[in-house]
């Protein structure tokens, strides 16, 4: 019984992917007997090498990653598990356990000659789980790293600065930023200059989230928020959080907590959200341009998100891409031609896939699928934006719409179950001529909620969408 | 006095071996030689001077035990059997019975205040109750009869017996106490912890070094303690109940060894199966699971140990499932044939560092593999119930008993209370030899003489050298003390040197090789003594005797440490009889020949590998001694005497000859086979390859040997390797630095310093990189060097802290670390420099300062030296290197 359970479930998984596969390939690059490429951090250099850090300390010059026969040059090597690169001012920073530093090769073999030490201000406990993420280079010219929080012994004694966003200035010097991260993943800059980051599901953390980074915000984990009362932070306190209250009725309570601009429903949308980008390729890579590409170290797994300010505040939909890469992916990087680069590793976390580590990429084979591109937020309800003219008699039908709502609690307990739960009633359907377009009348919305939609729609050619779920964070109904 | 000298020396027999020695004059005698040293080894253990005094001081006393904190050694009861007359105690003691002259009531009341006094010693010794899993006595019964307890004690089980287990569930009649009577009967007279303590460290109780210390760890001092004393084990005392019996070891293991070199457990209990391991902490620990299982039929069975790291699995103590070493969860099995019911089973495992795991599964011969179920597994307890006397301290006998020990002039020999031994003043040995037929050595002793109970041949030895010491005393010949010396610490009793001594054919069997190697007797007797003076440098002759140091670690027999106070004199004396003169000097270290020397050793040279291990890599074939120890070990005449011409050293060992002989026209010449190699000259290729092998732990690796590529094993070949780590105890930011040079270093970014240095294996990188790792990393080496704590600069009298700036690469690939120390710029760069006897680093400092000298504090190096500022650029430098060597 639960054998041909899961054999129908694999093959729901097989026809999604093989008509994922129709319109985004996935492309695996060889990676040479001796090289470990366990990816902690990505970067395409202008002139298309690619720089890859591993958690094993070691930094590859790659050419011709995706060729018969790569080359790989060990950059560096030393490292203390650096999980992210960043080019800048013609310097090579990876953060490190132990401190953001700045590597450049100053011959010009592929092979780091100097390192500076750019910021070694946090101290460490020894424990394992004090990853650092990052750096990522915001409008002003500062770097922003995030800080995970320790799990068992500290050796070293109790850290500070565990669970936070962290500014260093050009001069070194460090700035902590916001509080209240868990296990923050992935860290990046908008195109307009706004810092974001990934968190994953545990205590005081009821789902993966992507959520917008202030000065003094406080987004739910009180580890580390005894270091507040360090003239180093310079905001207020961010207070006790509730134990076990629902988030939006925390948001209210508790000024500093920052509600995040979407969450990923564990499971249905990931598991471990890690790195992500914003589309620049500017349609290379398909007709999302602008929007945000999240990977899942978990499930192997792309994401993709649509992302709008309303009401000043940052919120959005997030929908299923792409699965069926080899190993939990870590970080993405563009590479010039507009495909997406994936680095993975699963060293003591698991992953789907089969594999340990490498890099694969994902290609737009050019073909159109057809997929609600947008989900935006209404005062009444939500529009959709679809990559495809649509069916108008199906769009039109207000059945062919299922909607619901839920939230999630913050406490110190594992994850969260989806609480709260209710069904939302679509009233009316309006398309738009040219078929782009839904504009759907919802009685039952509610603010700071996830509104999940199962859409049963075709394009006139009777193809179903490639993808029928979103995800919409509704933290403000918009007026 | 000369005359009747020269007319008495026609009394005296010498070594008739050829001798370059310079002989001294010739000695006064009425006893031959061997007699002679007889009277002296008697004379040095009765401690006759200890009364009488020795005005020549030709004899050295052996020191008799201390009695400092006897009373923790022995319980009451045992102190009074022992005083109530030794020699009965134990027959052949050197103590004499001093209370002969006592009324039986007097003598009572006498030997119940010196217990009490000597129970006041550290004690009185309470005997507790104690379980002990049989395991333990097994692994006891073993160590005792295999380290070389039964070189001179009575084995007490024959050399077949102890192949089979001591307890199965058929025989466990070899409980029943059966004890040697040369070890006396300890099973009632001590504990199990006292005993071990004086098995670990016998040297502190007893310094004559005639019972010497074994090395042996705690745990190993207990187990064989569980043997002796199990006299102690009531009849009913033996117990069966469920599941196995656990002991946890922590520590950075690298083996599952049983027993785990003699760690002490940290934890014990009983796992009922393998469903989960007990507590534990997160990395470095071992555990060892011990019981019986017990089989429903007879026939073939597979046993399985899936684990991460190393396991083994034993069935009636032989090795089963050989799954060790560091490794990710890997599966292993073995088959054995066995015979329906109990087996006694023992299972052992270790973690280094990462994920952990153990499982053990089977097959008997009508069943499919499945996990070794909870119902086939029991263990054994085995209860000591110590023999309890009332006894309670009484001060006033305490105090009577010190005034006895003070009268009777036991403080003569023993120490007691911080006094040492104290002299009595009676005649010395010059005036008793005018009265040889009084005192202790009259035919029948006066009353109040002590009692030593001489056979009448021993006596007139004893005559005979008291007279002749009278007559001019007893001279100093290194040849005589050299052979004194190796019969009065009985090294005979293993050792065999110009025909003489060697384990005698009862002891024979008892002397075993440590693990299988095929080197026959070789690999499981202790090496001969012949020309040892002349084969082995005189450093490490008082290594192996007074440190434990041993190049043969196939040999279950170990070498005995018997206190430098005891062997003092004994390298010199080798040096002395068998390589006289001007002791040779090592050539010069000439680095330029190392890598010729390494081919020379290689698969392509003249193949060393084949047989020899390299710095504890195994050959290719028999485990013949490491030669990264050579140097240490080995005068150079002789290694070059040895590998040009095996035969003419006499070692009658299996070195082969490697040289061939070519017919020309001039004659025979000897040539070597590897001709590409300085001309395929044998004398200079031995040269090349002693420099080569003088590097020692860091000398790198010969083509062709297999060495362990463990996984994450870290082995820096042609630049270079860095590794960053959680130092141990020192920061969560150092960094792991390995040259290819095989010398290594541990620096702490964090506080800008070096930590450690080490040679030989790098890294192994399992702890750091293998799952969500995190492991608090130490050197592999246990003689890592511990770097003084400090920057390479130094404000004088000034605490200055430094503050991390980087580091860049140097031409070759090595680190250079950059830090700011009181607005002074520094630079640190390790180099490796080789040396005979392993590569050391030097530690170049680079100093540099901008603006004015008179701005800048007083600095100084590491080292103490002074900076010397010279100008460049805009600025100032002070450069400063030093070599740091341990």
């Amino acid at each position: 019984m639960i054998a041909s359970i899961l054999a129908s479930l694999a093959l729901v998984q097989e026809r999604v992917d093989s008509r994922e596969e129709r319109y985004y390939r996935i492309e695996t690059a060889v990676v040479p007997k001796g090289v470990e490429l366990e990816v902690g951090g990505l970067l395409v250099r202008s002139d298309e090498r690619i720089m890859a850090c591993t958690r094993r300390g070691e930094v590859f010059v790659v050419r011709d990653a995706f060729g018969a026969e790569p080359r790989y040059v060990r950059y560096a090597q030393g490292l203390h598990e650096p999980l992210g690169l960043l080019e800048h001012q013609s310097w090579i920073y990876v953060v490190q356990r132990g401190e953001l530093s700045r590597m450049r090769d100053v011959d010009g073999d592929d092979r780091m000659d100097e390192l500076e030490t750019v910021c070694d201000a946090w101290p460490l406990s020894g424990n394992y789980h004090e990853y650092n993420f990052g750096p990522t280079l915001d409008r002003d010219g500062n770097l922003w790293i995030t800080t995970n929080k320790p799990f068992g012994d500290e050796p070293f004694g109790r850290a500070k600065w565990r669970g936070f966003a962290l500014q260093i200035t050009p001069a070194g010097e460090m700035r902590p930023m916001a509080c209240g991260l868990r296990s923050p993943c992935g860290i990046a800059t908008s195109p307009d200059g706004e810092i974001f980051y990934t968190d994953n599901q545990g205590e005081w953390c009821g789902a993966n989230k992507l959520a917008h980074i202030e000065p003094g915000d406080f987004h739910g984990h009180p580890w580390g928020t005894f270091s507040c009362t360090d003239p180093l932070w310079r905001f207020s306190a961010p207070g006790e959080p509730p134990n076990g209250m629902k988030m939006p009725e925390v948001a209210a309570q508790l000024p500093a907590f920052k509600l995040p601009a979407v969450w990923f429903p564990y499971d249905k949308l990931g598991r471990s959200a890690a790195g992500f980008v914003w589309d620049t390729t500017g349609g290379k890579f398909g007709p999302f341009a602008g929007q945000v590409f999240v990977s899942d170290q978990y499930q192997s797994s792309i994401n993709r998100v649509f992302l709008e300010r309303v009401g000043g505040r940052w919120q959005g939909a997030c929908f299923p891409f792409r699965v069926g890469f080899q190993c939990g992916i870590i970080r993405v990087a563009w590479e010039a031609s507009g495909a997406l680069l994936c680095g993975q590793t699963d060293r003591g976390w698991g992953s789907l896939g089969g594999e340990t580590m490498g890099l694969q990429r994902l290609v737009w084979t050019g073909a159109m699928p057809f997929e609600i591109a947008e989900m935006r937020a209404r005062p009444s309800g939500f529009e959709l934006v679809f990559t495809r003219p649509v069916e108008r008699a199906q769009a039109a039908d207000p059945s062919r719409y299922a909607l619901s709502s839920f939230t999630y609690l913050l406490h110190e307990t594992y994850g969260s179950d989806e609480v709260d739960k209710a069904e939302c009633k679509v009233r009316e359907a309006r398309v738009s001529e040219d078929g782009l377009r839904v504009e759907l009348a919802v009685e039952g919305l509610r603010a700071g909620y996830v509104h999940e939609l199962h859409a049963q729609l075709s394009d006139t050619n009777a193809e179903p969408l490639l993808h029928s779920v979103a995800y919409y964070t509704l933290i403000t109904i918009p007026h | 006095m000369k005359q009747r000298l020269l007319l008495v020396s026609t009394l005296l027999v010498w070594p008739t071996a050829a001798c370059t020695l310079h002989e001294p004059a010739p000695v006064v005698a009425l006893l031959d030689s061997a007699g002679l040293e007889r009277a002296e080894l008697l004379v040095g253990r009765l401690r006759c001077a200890a009364c009488h005094g020795d005005d020549s001081g030709a004899v050295p006393l052996e020191p008799a035990p201390s009695l400092e904190s006897v009373g923790a050694r022995k319980t009451p009861a045992g102190l009074r059997r022992w005083l109530e007359d030794p020699r009965q105690a134990k027959p052949g003691t050197a103590m004499p019975h001093l209370l002969a002259h006592l009324t039986p009531d007097q003598r009572e009341r006498t030997v119940d205040e010196l217990v009490h006094y000597l129970a006041a010693q550290g004690g009185p010794l309470t005997p507790v109750e104690l379980a002990v899993q049989p395991a333990e006595i097994e692994r006891g019964r073993q160590l005792f009869h295999s380290v070389g307890c039964v070189a001179c004690h009575a084995p007490q089980e024959s050399a077949d017996d102890i192949e089979r287990p001591l307890w199965s569930f058929e025989r466990d009649e070899m409980l029943v106490p059966q004890v040697a009577a040369d070890l006396g009967n300890p099973a009632f007279e001590t504990t199990l912890d006292a005993l071990a303590a004086f098995l670990e460290d016998p040297l502190s109780a007893r310094p004559s070094g005639r019972m010497p210390s074994l090395s042996l760890e705690h745990g190993e001092a207990q187990a064989i303690a569980t043997y002796l004393l199990r006299g102690q084990i009531a009849p009913e005392g033996l117990e069966i109940e469920p599941g196995l019996a656990w002991r946890a070891f922590e520590g950075q293991f690298a083996s599952c060894e049983p027993g785990f070199g003699g760690a002490t457990p940290t934890a014990q209990g009983v796992a009922l199966d393998f469903a989960r391991l007990p507590p534990h902490p997160e990395d470095h620990f071992g555990f060892e699971f011990s019981g019986f299982v017990t089989l429903e039929h007879t026939g073939q069975h597979t046993f399985w140990t899936r684990s991460d790291d190393g396991s083994r699995l034993y069935v009636d103590g032989k090795l089963v499932v050989e799954n060790d070493g560091d490794h990710a969860p890997q599966e292993r099995s073995g088959e054995v044939w066995l015979e329906r019911g109990p087996h006694q089973l023992l299972v052992t495992m270790y973690e280094n560092a990462g994920g952990e795991e153990l499982s053990v599964s089977w097959k008997s011969p009508r069943g499919q593999k499945q996990p070794l179920p909870a119902q086939a597994l029991s263990h054994g307890r085995a209860r000591y119930t110590p023999r309890r006397e009332p006894f309670a301290l009484e001060r006033a006998k305490v105090e009577r008993g010190r005034r006895a020990f003070a009268e009777l002039g036991c403080g003569a020999c023993h120490a007691i209370e911080g006094r040492a031994e104290e002299r009595r003043s009676m005649r010395t040995l010059a005036q008793v030899s005018r009265a040889l037929d009084r005192g202790c050595l009259a035919d029948d002793p006066a009353q109040d003489a002590p009692h030593f109970d001489l056979d009448a041949p021993t006596r007139e030895l004893l005559r005979a050298y008291f007279a002749s010491v009278a007559v001019g005393g007893v001279a100093r010949d290194p040849r005589r003390e050299l052979h004194a010396t190796l019969s009065r610490l009985d090294c005979f009793a293993c050792h065999r040197r110009n025909g003489e001594g060697g384990p005698n054919e009862t002891r024979l069997p008892y002397f075993r090789a440590s693990r299988e190697v095929d080197l026959g007797n070789e690999g499981r007797l202790p090496p001969h003594l012949d020309h040892t003076g002349e084969k082995l440098r005189t450093e490490w002759i008082a290594r192996v005797l007074t440190e434990g140091a041993s190049a043969r670690p196939y040999l279950a027999t170990r070498m005995p440490r018997f206190g430098a106070h005891n062997v003092g004199s004994l390298a010199t004396l080798f040096e002395r009889v068998d390589c006289p003169g001007e002791p040779p000097a090592d050539p010069v270290f000439d680095p330029t020949q190392v890598e010729l020397g390494r081919r020379l050793a290689g698969a392509k040279g003249l193949g060393c590998i084949q047989c020899h291990l390299f710095n504890g890599v195994d050959s290719l074939g028999i485990p013949a001694v490491d030669l990264a120890h050579v140097r240490e070990r080995i005068r150079v005449p002789w290694f070059k005497r040895l590998i040009l011409d095996p035969k003419s050293v006499g070692m009658n060992s299996r070195m082969p000859e490697l040289w061939q002989t070519e017919e020309t026209v001039s004659g025979k010449r000897v040539r070597s086979p590897v001709a590409d190699v300085l001309d395929g000259d044998p004398q200079r290729q031995v040269e090349a390859l002693w420099q080569y092998l003088a590097l020692g732990s860091s000398m790198p690796p010969p083509e062709g040997l297999l060495v362990p590529e463990a996984e994450f094993e870290l082995i820096p070949r042609d630049e270079p390797l860095l590794c960053a780590v959680f130092l141990a105890g020192h920061t969560p930011r150092g960094m792991l630095v390995g040259y290819p040079e095989q010398v290594h270093f541990a620096y702490d970014l964090e506080h800008s310093r070096p930590v450690w240095a080490w040679r030989g294996r790098f890294f192994n990188a399992e702890g750091t990189w293998h799952g969500r790792a995190g492991g608090l990393e130490r050197p592999p080496s246990a003689s890592a060097f511990e770097f003084p704590a400090g920057c390479a600069l130094r404000v004088q009298g000034a605490e200055a802290l430094p503050k991390r700036l980087g580091w860049k690469l140097d031409g070759a690939r090595r680190p250079v670390f950059e830090f700011e120390l009181a607005g002074a710029r520094v630079e640190e760069h390790f180099e490796p420099v080789l040396r005979p006897g392993g590569a050391s680093l030097r530690r170049n400092v680079v100093v540099r300062w901008r603006g004015a000298l008179s701005a800048a504090p007083t600095f100084e190096f590491g080292d103490g030296e002074p900076l010397r500022f010279e100008s460049q650029g805009d600025g100032l430098v002070a450069r400063h290197g030093w070599e740091v060597s341990w």
